[in-house]
């Protein structure tokens, strides 16, 4: 079975001399995986979710870039099946365009589709199925949504590569020729090049919204960078350094205390994906004691040099931070992992003291707090389940699911029959679960 | 009426004076780097507010809808002072490459001095090699004088008169620079320097053509509202409309534009609100209480 192929690489954003390496074959690997395409990572996919869940029927599906399908890259089990599907069709177009998993209730073939995402963009779907008899729970839904992401991270191009594809949709072709001559001449090593057009980014290239829910994979340390909150020229200026064969974290962390406000932005966006050892963790905190919202959010928000190099006294006071300036501390990366009884208490303080005020608190701190909770925090999101706002009792839902408290299951079985949004609906019958 | 503040030294003022300007149609406020009033004694306090000016005052502006831009240079005042002139002349080419600067300036001259001549010389180059207007300060005392020496500077440096803004004019000055080809900005003064009715006058007198007003808002006794104050009062006096667009957004903005980085589409577009700037609301949370 062979079918073209170049669409699969122009799916994941690899473009020029990469897709050269793409061949057109048929393939097996594995016992009865079938694969329509490369890269091969699909294959490694499908037999890892084949051995780890015993699922009987297994399809992988990758967005076609041009036209609104969906185009399989790899099958195991069942019948062959359909070779396309179309944006927002059935179960598997469906996950796609929603960017959720999804189930259905009927035998035989695909009950569960859950999107292969990179930050919040879907590239394409994980498909399973063949099994009877009971709904997909909670925990095996999210193991295969990790593993989409695990695979959307496999196939996710290098940094340079995935921004220079962006550029080249957002930016003119004049503006592109000469970002184009400093990428080279980093390339070639000369910081000169990247020191003399790291001002005039914004005013070639333009100052928008890069509006792209993907991320940045940087594979020496392992993470994603998500690009939802960049703009055009934090886009250029990052490639500039991704591109630099010297020591780009110096020169990332000299940017800085040279740059103006969107120079300084986009230095600290770099240290995302250049940032190896913990040489700007000096450029960090000047930027994290800033009250200039933009710069604070591009210093610690979907930032994972940040929360890797600060200590944990000073990662504590940025997250804090992040709440008083109204920056979601969701956007923290290894947030959860870093959470302590030590920040609970200091999150919690802040809340009773907006709440004494008569003011908003933030519901993003819920879920977080609740890792370490402190005494009377299962009675307080208790009552936000019953909160005006979704995202309150969202949540508190998700909260509540993680503290595991036995004396909750009334109130949350008493609010699912009342509850009217999907995703609060969802979180509840997750902590139930 | 949309305006364009072509002179305001919003470092020393106060948020309720962004407010204000906003509520008057200012969507754009220049900012020309200046004297703080305190002497500075190290070339380490020009960093800290040329960074000030193109960051931190910005991102303030900004959070009251006014759009941000400014010139960046060494003041005619401390030209004359030795612990930091040379140091702040070497600083100059990083900044004048800087997003948002429009000009070199204010330079010129305050006591008349032969180093102010010479750092004024020196930095009209610096605007050259940059390709940058400049942005001209006059005396306030021996003002007729200052506007010569200024002009008879210009003329020896070679630098184009259109792309120089006199700034600080007064009835006296206004006959010497007009043939020039300068631009002729007016500095509109609660006390000193140049008021409503007598500007209104000015502008009946000469016409429009190259004229700019501005508040030279700054630490002491001034009104960053004088712009649309003078805008009212034109129209009490029965200036057309668009002759009233022309003095406060025509002429300073194809004025600055001629640095090439004033992107008149973004001057004609709102800043939106942070949260709006990002996909729903899963950047920033909504307007806190």
């Amino acid at each position: 079975m062979v079918i073209t192929l170049s669409f699969c690489a122009r799916a994941i954003g690899v473009r020029g001399d990469c897709r050269g390496r793409l061949r057109t074959s048929a393939r097996i690997a594995g016992e009865d995986t079938h694969l329509t395409a490369e890269p091969k990572q699909v294959g490694v996919a499908i037999d890892a979710i084949a051995r780890d869940s015993a699922v009987k029927l297994i399809r992988v599906y990758l967005r076609d870039p041009e036209e609104p399908v969906l185009r399989l890259v790899g099958w195991r089990g069942g019948p062959p099946p359909d070779r396309e599907v179309g944006w927002e069709k059935g179960l598997v177009g469906g996950a796609a365009a929603a960017g959720i998993p999804l189930q259905s209730q009927e035998t035989g073939d695909v009950t569960l589709a859950v999107p292969i995402l990179l930050g919040e963009d879907a590239l394409g779907v994980l498909a399973v199925g063949g099994r009877t008899g009971r709904e997909w729970t909670p925990d095996e839904e999210d193991a295969l949504v990790a593993r989409g992401r695990a695979l959307a991270r496999d196939l996710a191009p290098p940094p340079l590569h995935a921004l220079r594809a962006e550029l080249g949709r957002r930016v003119q072709p004049a503006a592109l020729a000469w970002l184009d001559t400093v990428i080279a001449a980093a390339q070639r090593g000369e910081p000169s090049a990247i020191v003399n057009g790291f001002p005039a980014v914004g005013r070639r290239v333009g100052r928008e919204p890069l509006e792209c829910r993907s991320a940045l994979v940087v594979r020496e340390v392992g993470l994603e960078v998500p690009l939802r909150a960049w703009r055009v020229d934090d886009a250029a200026r990052v490639a500039f350094l991704c591109a630099f064969t010297g020591n780009a974290e110096a020169l990332a962390r000299e940017l800085y205390y040279t740059g103006d406000l969107r120079e300084r932005c986009g230095a600290l966006r770099a240290l995302a994906v250049v940032g190896r050892e913990a040489a700007a963790h000096d450029a960090i905190l000047d930027a994290a004691r800033t009250s200039a919202v933009e710069l604070f959010e591009a210093a610690i928000a979907d930032n994972p040099y940040t929360s890797r190099v600060l200590p944990i006294d000073e990662f504590r006071t940025v997250v804090l931070k992040c709440a008083f300036v109204g920056v979601s501390i969701d956007r923290v990366i290894g947030l959860e992992a870093r959470a302590d009884a030590e920040l609970s208490r200091m999150l919690l303080s802040y809340v009773s003291e907006r709440e004494v005020a008569g003011r908003s608190v933030p519901p993003d701190v819920w879920p977080v707090v609740a890792l370490h909770p402190t005494p009377g925090l299962v009675a307080k999101l208790c009552g936000y389940l019953e909160h005006p706002a979704e995202a309150h009792r969202a949540g508190a839902a998700v909260a509540l699911g993680r503290i595991d408290d036995p004396r909750v299951r009334p109130f949350i079985e008493d609010r699912v029959p009342r509850e009217t949004d999907r995703a609060v609906r969802r979180a509840l019958e997750r902590a139930l679960a | 009426m949309r305006m364009f503040e072509p002179h305001a030294h919003m470092f020393s003022r106060v948020t309720d004076d962004y407010e204000k300007m906003a509520m008057a149609g200012i969507v754009a406020i220049l900012e020309p780097a200046f004297w703080l009033g305190q002497p500075r004694t190290s070339v380490g306090s020009f960093v800290d507010y040329f960074d000030a000016i193109i960051g931190w005052e910005r991102f303030r502006s900004e959070q009251f809808g006014i759009r941000h831009y400014c010139t960046i240079s060494l003041n005619p005042k401390e030209a004359n002072d030795d612990r930091v002139n040379e140091g702040v002349l070497a600083l100059l080419p990083r900044y004048l490459e800087k997003d948002g600067v429009l000009g070199v300036g204010e330079i010129g001259f305050d006591d008349i001095t032969l180093k102010e001549e010479k750092y004024l010389a020196a930095q009209l180059e610096l605007a050259r090699a940059h390709e940058l207007p400049a942005l001209v300060h006059t005396p306030h005392r021996d003002k007729v004088r200052g506007v010569e020496r200024t002009l008879a500077i210009v003329r020896e440096v070679g630098f184009p008169a259109e792309h120089v803004l006199i700034d600080h004019n007064t009835e006296q000055t206004v006959p010497l620079v007009i043939d020039t080809g300068c631009l002729m900005g007016f500095s509109i003064y609660p006390d000193t320097k140049m008021d409503e009715p007598r500007m209104v006058e000015i502008l009946r007198r000469y016409g429009t053509d190259r004229m700019i007003i501005n508040s030279a808002a700054d630490w002491g006794k001034s009104d960053p509202l004088k712009i649309p104050k003078t805008v009212n009062l034109m129209r009490q006096k029965g200036f057309p409309e668009h002759e009233i667009e022309k003095v406060v957004w025509q002429n300073p903005v194809s004025f600055f534009a001629k640095s090439g980085r004033l992107d008149l589409r973004e001057l004609d577009t709102p800043i939106a609100a942070p949260a709006q700037l990002f996909e729903g609301n899963s950047i920033l949370r909504g307007p806190r209480a």
